[in-house]
């Protein structure tokens, strides 16, 4: 874990969504100096402003060029970028009373690229990473119940016909991307494990604090939880929580072992990566296991009666 | 091998990753809802890779499967020819 001070006035969470980054930001925006609105979407929109399409001639078809054929530099853009996005969050925290801006908007974990172009070396930058099989039963859950799948998720649900094989995909995308970030930038990016985050709040807690340069106060976390009401976009389950617990670690154990084994070959790799240990999976069943498992559980059904 | 209680809780609690510490031999596995239906035939799979055996789909009842002792009676019976 990276333990440099830094002096950066704004500070970036990146994590795959469902990944714990609603609870840190409710943790560090209790702080006295530190303003965490909710979700802005201002870094994911400012990416997407940055997109474009290969020509056939292989030139990048976007405003970088088409500007840029104006006599705009690159760099010019991005700093006008980075200024235009950081002058909301600075105005908010004004507002606020605080000296300093976080930004946690749980999509932009699929724009780091672009988010890095823009904010490289001008943040400090905190990753979050989960373990796999968490992320993806909390992110079925999150679509089931909001009935709607995030822009970023059409891709994989696109190329993948089972929700939680494209969900694993999309995990695996985005903290790749992640994780690559943070080895490109060392000194401004802290990375923790949100299991080590519900374990332990107040001592990581403390830690990103004394990364980001920020003095421990008392009752943080005290703070944090006692205020209930969400504002803007947001995670609605973390609010109704009190405190900090573990119990959301380990849910994908209620998933099927067949369910398991088809999500731990696309996660176990990321997994490693991630320093978890990979996911330990029992042999395919035979065709004629398959068929039995099948009658089973049409007579187990019929004990339901 | 024969089967018994621990190595029935070994399994719930190693590989169905049930928390064993208040379940007894008595308690109710499948119509309760402790025990739901993937993990009841993975179960059933187990028992039958253990005991060297094969449960037919007439032998799938609650009076068999419901509870430790009860899967404990019924293979025994099954092995006297009861």
């Amino acid at each position: 874990m990276t333990t440099t001070v830094n002096h950066h006035n704004g500070t970036i969470i990146l994590g795959c969504p469902r990944s714990g980054t609603t609870l840190l930001r409710r943790l560090l925006g209790a702080h006295p100096n530190i303003s965490a609105p909710g979700e802005t979407y201002i870094l994911t929109s400012s990416a997407r402003f940055l997109a474009s399409d290969p020509s056939i001639d292989g030139m990048q078809v976007g405003v970088i060029n088409g500007l840029g054929f104006l006599g705009v530099e690159e760099e010019a853009l991005l700093a006008r970028l980075r200024a235009f996005a950081v002058e909301f969050l600075e105005e908010h925290a004004a507002k606020s009373g605080k000296g300093r801006w976080l930004e946690k908007t749980a999509v932009d974990a699929f724009h780091v690229d672009a988010i890095e172009r823009i904010f490289g070396d001008h943040a400090n930058f905190i990753s979050v990473t989960r373990h796999g099989l968490d992320v993806v039963c909390s992110m079925e859950e999150w679509c089931r119940k909001s009935g709607a799948y995030p822009r970023e998720l059409h891709v994989y649900i696109q190329q993948h016909s089972q929700p939680l094989i494209a969900f694993a995909h999309a995990w695996v995308a985005a903290v790749n991307s992640i994780l690559d970030f943070a080895e490109r930038h060392p000194q401004n990016t802290m990375t923790l494990r949100y299991e080590d985050l519900v374990s332990a709040p107040e001592e990581m807690t403390n830690k990103i604090l004394g990364f980001i340069g920020e003095p421990v106060v008392p009752d943080l976390l005290e703070t944090a939880l006692s205020d209930p009401s969400p504002r803007g976009f947001s995670d609605w389950k973390t609010f109704s929580k009190d405190r900090v617990d573990a119990s959301s670690i380990q849910r994908w154990r209620k998933l099927p072992p067949a369910t398991i084994r088809e999500l731990a070959e696309v996660l176990n790799p990321t997994l490693t990566r991630c320093g978890y240990e990979p996911i330990r999976v029992s042999p395919a069943d035979t065709d004629e296991n398959a068929r039995r498992r099948y009658e089973m559980g049409l007579t187990l059904q019929s004990l339901k009666r | 091998m024969q089967i018994n209680p621990d190595l029935i809780l070994d399994y719930f609690g190693n590989e169905l990753f049930i928390d064993t510490s208040e379940i007894t031999n008595e308690t109710v596995l499948f119509s309760s809802g402790l025990i739901d239906s993937f993990n009841m035939i993975n179960l059933i799979m187990f028992i039958e890779e253990t005991c060297q055996t094969k449960i037919t789909p007439s032998e799938i009842t609650l009076d068999n499967l419901d509870s430790i002792e009860k899967i404990l009676t019924f293979l025994s019976d099954r092995s006297t020819g009861d």
